[in-house]
């Protein structure tokens, strides 16, 4: 079974690598362009917002972007490269609002050696060049000087015209140079000419000019020029005019170079350059950002002086995230996009002393990389909470991250004790332009005053009432504004300083209006005991129309909306205290149409007669957090029970997408919709909400207003379930282990600063503990001096009832060699959130994992797996455990899983081993029974079910291994690969469970799959779920089908997914990529059956296939 | 390795940067294996071994008995030793010693064999049995097949000055070669243009072949850096040229001469880059090929194995500097091949060895129990 999984992206990368500007979805407002893995999103810039316009994603993970330009085309074309080398050349169709492609190939050698430092790319001040280097001595050329988008479609006839010239001209140049570290384009006369910043075979790093003739394809050799540059030298960068030469960025030093001779270098302070960017924003000076490691931002100007060198100014002006790309968006507004932490728009300012410095405008928030995270149910309500390690040093933060619908919060007014909110329409009927609250005890208004254009709180409207709480409230058709409160019910015009009104109260005296639904032609309300009365509102009269007396009192109102032309009944749904009964009546008698007794130990608080999808249901909200359903499919017969919250839940219809839905204000708030003839439960990215409604402002907007117990929140509902994650700085540490203690609830965290310190970086560790329910630091534990956690492991051991936290360390070495020594340790919880030390040992290593195996753990140090043979936290210190070394494994185990008396092993190089635990009642030994002989560089490992393997490896790929017996007298089994899957993304860790929510009815049946959760350097979080031959055969059919729709770029599926390890390739096999197949979901209906129906041999009906994709893609 | 993990983990270094680090680093120190072993199968010296670079799973051994035998790799463990897992049939074999065998570079189940029985053979691997001869009317000394090419010819070098290139597909010698003097010891396909081939021989030139043209010699590399057309006059070895490889990222070619000297040239403009091969007293005298082999491109600056007296010289391609001398072979060693980080060395006394990287741990007493084996002395000096 578990030889066939399904891979999803829960969350898709937050990671950008590049950005770029241009000109690429108009040819008058300028773009800002973003990629993030396989993902790219364009912006404009709207004031101080950066305004998202349009995203798309390719087969294929982002490495470079250009934007060029086409001879006779207002608009740029963007050229992107991705990791398999393949290039795609994009352009914008604005008829049709679709990314077209307009040239793709590939840069392919065999033998040739990749560059260290990356595929880097250049463009020519034309724009209408690329140079590209990827391998060492290649230089790949892509030139775009007469090629043209036809224009096949709207000019008629001349489409052969078009054929030739339209291709743009793409060659390969060998240069000597074999370790290319850094390239740019220069200004040049007449060629094309390009400048290298290489290191030769003694590592001495080199400068070198080149001249390209386009039109012979070659090289021009005469007039090279060459310098030696400085061994820390890492970035060339061309200056625009009126400069024709080249900056040299290094560690220590910045250069200019003229080309032709001359120079120029100031001394800078240490630095690691991460990004630059020029923002040529001052008169004459051209001037750069420069970003380095630490977040530093400084900024460097050429000031000109003489006619070929300038002078160089370098200045600090500030710290922020570490910027990858740096691109000017004009008026000192600067985008700095990071892949160590959030990305920023800042802006560049200069104070009265001309010192140049920067605020931050807007953050845009990224996970990237996560190096660990945990899992966790904190209430056990089935709602699992992840923290992820994110950022990098200065940017280290935790991030807890839940699924569900998000709801994004505009802005928020303080007020306390709502429990509910109406809407008021009026004047048309389209726009709202009234609120009425109603907090415990009282009630308030709020209405939007079309003179002052305003909305404000109106504390003297005649006649209504303020120092009673609003049962229902709701304008007439006529008009007026009718008010329920406990004593009246108050009928009103609905215009300022208007002092005519009617009112009502249950005619014996003190009894009181216990529920009320108005809506805008009727009132409904109950009082006494029992009485149901129908209150007609004519102009400014109330009368009752109707009544009815019940035997127990009525706990809560529903009246359905008025069907269009009167074409079909209003029902009137109600709720009885006592006998746990739920009644439909028709309005217009009061007649019992349907009836039904609620069988749960509690009263029926809010009732609900609606269609959701294509039936109708009757929902009855408890007290006690339950709901309870009827459902037409069945005749309203059977009972079906969900668990929403714990207290009190209140019923809001609205609509998503257009659909109806309900909002559940609950202590867990919660949206229903129907899919498929399915309620789908989505809990709401909130905390507990009280009232909820949907306002259409008299401006135009809507909001979705949510009331919490201290604040009324305006914002907006997101359609669509993802995950949220919300920010915790770690105050410029950065975290990079993270476990979660069950008994204390409480999240243990290993973090580390390091600093510049003599001039070597120097790391400090600490374990600080955190509380799991608001991520606040609640204890730091000091370790040794240079001491690193490198393991973390909360876990029970046999014969104690507690949970003890497993440490591993490594203790670093002065020089930075690879550490000789490292420590496991392991601490007690008690009283809450104290961890205590128990006892710590030492061990000649890394300890790169811990795992529990049997009651006791095993712990990887180095290439060597560690028992722990005795525990007892009660003897002598210094003899409270013992770790014995048991079997020597391979090079270096990075990641170890264990299940029952399986232990998997990682390995940096050496792909993945099993070892088995013999337990015999004197020793205990390690086997080794199974390898793969693959070299393949592991990240991290998980033991699947049904003996087989899967293993996340450092060139981004995912591959399954099963043990297949050989010769007979052959000790050690051979793990065959049964999988292979292109990730696209480095992943650093997995962990068993998911984070969709558990099923809320009782009664649905789960398929037990075996899922869990990976996470990625790109910030990207996923989930990879065990699926039946069956299924795995149902959903390749599918995704071949889909391969064959047309991709952004034209690249094949089937290529960007196949397994790559530098040395060998091949095609996927063994999963199916979630994200493709989820498309499937949301193809427009016709072209869905197109698909459905151009599959051979496919006996599954449609809703089948569509069900099961959404319990597979159900992850967020 | 260390601090470049912790990096890898948050991106900050790109995972292949690790990946040569550490490759390059254990490449530099590997020690007899413990876990690998071969069984003696062949009677008489082995003149040539290869790896195939497709599954990275099969050695294919060549003997001076005639005969071929292939041998799974990926076993491991003692006592077991790695048996040939297929072997030619008596009744098919050479009738003289094999000189030289490959693999069809697409696809395993295809084995060339060249023999100083005068003929080229290429063979299925999974039935062991002949398809195709060649007979080449001379004592064949090298074969080769392009690693990038689209057509499938084989070069030969043969005791024939002429060199030959064999079409599998029409099972006919294609074309003729003419320019070298005296037997032909080595040839090699260009890794980065399909119709370049290098060769080296007798007259101590190597010539460099476009064999697309009907004047196929482009020129021949010169120990002073004359001129690359003036193919007559250039020397590049003062005696024959018996070894030659191209490091896999193409941008260097390494000879091996009878005047015991290793040379380096660039592809790019075929200049001997006067690289000096510290200690380079290899000893070489036989008038045989010498299989060179160099290491995986993740190891940088790339190493060169060459045969030596008892034991296999390491290099450093592009400093000169030796590396590691890999010792353990009871007689003089003729041909190594690398796979991965492995490296497999035959020679006169039928042995093949294998040498890999050092473990991490020392083998503490205790944990398991070590017998010393009569060959893992090693030394590096």
């Amino acid at each position: 079974m578990s030889a066939y999984n399904y891979v999803i992206t829960a969350k898709p990368a937050t990671a950008v690598h590049d950005a770029v500007k241009g000109y690429f979805l108009s040819s008058y407002v300028q773009n800002l362009i973003i990629s993030k893995g396989t993902c790219i999103e364009i912006y404009s810039l709207d004031g101080l917002h950066l305004k998202h316009k349009h995203d798309f994603s390719l087969y294929g993970r982002i490495r470079a972007m250009e934007i060029c330009s086409l001879p006779e085309k207002p608009q740029g074309i963007l050229f992107v490269l991705t990791e398999s080398h393949e290039y795609v050349i994009l352009y914008y169709d604005a008829e049709h609002n679709s990314v077209d492609t307009y040239a793709k190939g590939v840069i392919q050698h065999k033998f040739v050696r990749k560059t260290n430092f990356g595929p880097m790319t250049s463009i020519d001040q034309s724009g209408k060049i690329v140079i590209t280097s990827i391998f060492g001595g290649v230089i790949s050329v892509l030139s775009l000087m007469d090629a043209r988008i036809s224009v096949l479609n709207s000019v008629k006839g001349k489409a052969k015209d078009t054929g030739r010239p339209n291709t743009p001209v793409f060659f390969n140049l060998r240069i000597p140079e074999n370790e290319i570290i850094s390239l740019t384009t220069v200004c040049a006369n007449d060629a094309l000419r390009f400048v290298v910043l290489y290191s030769d075979e003694n590592e001495r790093r080199h400068i070198k000019t080149y001249d390209i003739n386009i039109a012979t394809k070659a090289l021009v050799t005469k007039s090279q020029f060459h310098a030696s540059v400085e061994d820390h030298d890492q970035i060339v960068v061309s200056v625009p005019e009126p400069y024709k030469g080249v900056l040299v960025i290094g560690e220590l030093t910045i250069s200019y170079y003229d080309l032709e001779g001359s120079s120029k270098t100031i001394s800078v302070p240490a630095m690691d350059v991460k990004g630059y960017g020029m923002v040529n924003t001052h008169g004459p000076n051209v001037q750069f950002l420069i970003g380095d490691s630490t977040g530093m931002l400084h900024m460097l100007t050429l000031v000109p002086v003489s006619k070929v060198i300038p002078e160089l100014i370098f200045e600090n002006i500030g710290q922020t995230h570490v910027p990858s790309s740096i691109v000017s968006l004009g008026g000192g507004i600067v985008y700095l996009g990071s892949p160590e932490g959030d990305s920023c728009l800042i802006k560049l300012s200069k104070n009265a002393y001309n010192v140049s410095s920067f605020d931050v405008i807007e953050e845009y928030p990224s996970l990237a990389p996560i190096t660990d995270f945990c899992l966790f149910d904190l209430d056990k309500q089935g709602m699992k909470t992840m923290v992820c390690c994110s950022g990098v040093e200065n940017d280290g933060s935790l991030r807890m991250v839940r699924g569900g619908i998000g709801f994004s919060k505009e802005f928020a007014v303080p007020m306390k004790g709502v429990t509910k909110i109406w809407p008021l329409l009026s004047r048309n009927n389209k726009w709202q332009d009234g609120l009425v609250i109603s907090l415990l005890n009282s009630s308030r208004l709020v209405q939007y005053n079309y003179e002052t254009m305003t909305t404000a709180e109106v504390s003297n409207f005649p006649n209504f009432c303020y120092d009673e709480r609003t049962l229902s409230t709701a304008i007439t058709k006529q008009g007026s504004l009718i008010q329920v409160t406990p004593s009246w019910v108050r009928l009103m015009p609905y215009s300022h300083g208007c002092k005519q009104f009617s009112k009502w109260s249950p005619p014996s005296i003190g009894s009181r209006i216990d529920v009320a639904y108005t809506t805008s032609s009727v009132c409904i309300l109950s009082y006494e005991i029992g009485v149901l009365a129908l209150l007609s509102a004519n102009d400014l009269t109330l009368s009752i129309k109707r009544e009815r007396k019940f035997d127990d009192e009525i706990s809560c109102i529903y009246v359905s909306p008025e069907v269009p032309n009167n074409s079909g009944p209003v029902f009137v749904a109600i709720g009885l205290w006592g006998g746990q009964d739920v009644k439909l009546l028709n309005i217009s008698d009061f007649s019992t149409v349907w009836e039904n007794k609620i069988e749960a130990d509690a009263v029926p608080r809010d009732v609900r007669y609606t269609k959701l999808g294509e039936h109708d249901y009757f929902f009855v909200g408890l007290d006690d957090g339950r709901m309870v359903y009827f459902c037409s499919k069945d005749g309203m017969k059977t009972q079906r029970e969900v668990s929403i919250g714990i207290g009190k839940i209140q019923f809001h219809s609205f609509e998503i997408n257009g659909e109806n839905a309900i909002f559940v204000a609950s202590d867990r708030p919660t949206i229903i919709t129907s899919s498929h003839g399915r309620l789908v439960y989505s809990s709401v990215n909130a905390e507990e909400i009280f009232g909820f409604c949907t306002y259409y402002s008299p401006d135009k907007e809507k909001y979705n207003l949510l009331a919490t117990s201290t604040e009324l929140m305006f914002g907006s509902i997101d359609t669509k379930r993802s995950l949220h994650a919300i920010k915790f700085p770690l105050d410029k540490r950065m975290s990079r282990r993270i476990a979660y203690h069950e008994d204390s609830k409480t999240i243990a965290v290993a973090t580390v600063q390091t600093k510049l310190r003599n001039e070597v970086n120097f790391s400090k560790g600490w374990l600080q503990i955190f509380d799991a329910y608001t991520l606040k630091c609640v204890d730091t534990i000091d370790l040794l001096e240079n001491e690193l956690i490198e393991s973390l492991l909360s876990t029970k051991v046999e014969g104690y009832d507690m949970s003890f936290l497993f440490v591993g360390t490594a203790i670093l070495e002065e020089d930075d060699s690879d550490p000789e020594n490292g420590r496991i340790l392991v601490y007690k919880v008690c009283d809450r959130h104290t961890y205590s030390l128990v006892d710590a040992v030492k061990v000649p290593g890394v300890v790169y994992d811990i795992q529990p195996i049997k009651g006791s753990i095993v712990a990887s140090v180095v290439g060597t797996i560690y028992y722990m043979s005795h525990f007892n936290p009660d003897a002598n210190l210094g003899e409270r455990f013992t770790m014995v070394p048991k079997l020597d494994v391979s090079n270096t185990i990075l990641a170890i899983d264990t299940d029952d008396d399986r232990i998997l092993t990682g390995d940096l190089m050496h792909s993945m081993a099993l070892l088995k635990m013999e337990d015999s009642s004197e020793t205990t030994q390690l086997e080794k029974v199974a390898r793969d002989f693959n070299s393949s560089w592991m990240t991290t490992v998980k033991i699947l079910r049904d003996d087989s393997y899967i293993g996340a490896d450092a060139l981004l790929n995912l591959f399954t291994l099963k043990p297949s017996k050989q010769t007979e007298d052959c000790a050690l089994e051979r793990m065959e690969v049964i999988g292979e899957y292109q990730l696209g993304d480095l992943v650093n860790r997995f962990r068993s469970g998911t984070l969709s929510e558990k099923s809320r009815e009782k009664q649905d049946v789960v398929i037990d799959r075996n899922t869990f959760l990976y996470a990625t350097v790109n910030g990207a979080i996923g989930s990879i779920s065990s699926i039946s031959v069956n299924e795995y055969e149902l959903l390749l059919k599918i995704q071949q089908q889909l391969e064959t729709l047309p991709s952004i770029g034209s690249l094949e599926h089937r290529r960007w997914r196949s397994f790559n390890n530098g040395t060998r390739t091949g095609e996927p096999r063994g999963f199916i990529d979630g994200d493709l197949i989820e498309t499937f979901l949301h193809l427009p209906k016709e072209k869905r059956n197109r698909v459905y129906k151009s599959i051979d041999n496919l006996n599954t009906p449609l809703s089948d296939i569509i069900q099961l994709i959404e319990s597979l893609s159900d992850v967020r | 390795m260390y601090s470049l993990l912790r990096k890898r983990g948050t991106g900050a270094v790109d995972p292949l940067i690790l990946k040569r680090a550490e490759t390059t680093q254990k490449a530099h120190k590997v020690e007899l294996s413990q876990t690998k072993e071969f069984k003696r199968v062949h009677h008489g010296p082995i003149n040539s071994i290869k790896t195939e670079h497709i599954e990275r799973r099969y050695l294919v051994s060549g003997g001076g008995d005639g005969l071929l035998h292939v041998y799974d790799l990926q076993q491991e463990g003692r006592p077991a030793q790695i048996e040939p897992i297929a072997s030619v049939a008596t009744q098919d074999r050479h009738s003289y010693a094999v000189s030289s065998v490959g693999w069809f570079p697409f696809d395993t189940g295809i084995l060339v064999s060249a023999s100083f029985d005068e003929t080229v053979r290429i063979w299925d691997t999974n039935l062991m049995e002949p398809v195709t001869t060649f007979d080449l009317g001379a004592k064949v000394f090298c074969q080769a097949m392009s690693p990038i090419a689209s057509h499938c010819l084989v070069a030969t070098a043969s005791d024939n000055p002429h060199i030959r290139l064999c079409d599998i597909k029409s099972g006919a010698s294609a074309h003729t070669l003419i320019g070298h003097t005296g037997s032909v010891y080595c040839c090699v396909w260009s890794n980065y243009q399909d119709h370049v081939l290098y060769t080296g021989g007798e007259d101590g030139t190597i010539r460099v072949w476009d064999i697309r043209k009907a004047s196929a010699c482009l020129g021949s590399l010169d120990n002073e850096n004359a001129e690359f057309t003036k193919i007559e006059t250039n020397r590049a070895h003062q005696k024959a040229v018996n070894g030659l490889v191209l490091t896999l990222d193409g941008s260097s070619l390494v000879s091996l001469g009878l005047d015991e000297r290793i040379k380096r040239w660039s592809t790019y403009d075929h200049r001997h880059s006067r690289t000096h091969y510290a200690g380079s007293g290899v000893r070489n005298h036989v008038r045989h090929n010498c299989g060179l082999a160099v290491s995986d491109t993740d190891v940088w600056p790339p190493l060169v194995y060459v045969p030596n007296q008892d034991h296999i010289a390491v290099f450093d391609v592009n400093r000169g500097n030796r590396v590691q001398k890999l010792c353990g072979m009871y007689g003089r060693p003729t041909c190594v091949d690398v796979e991965g980080l492995d490296v497999y060395a035959a020679g006169v006394e039928a042995e093949i060895l294998v040498w890999g990287p050092l473990p991490p741990f020392d083998s503490e007493p205790g944990i398991e129990e070590v017998t010393m084996d009569q060959w893992s002395e090693y030394s590096s000096d």
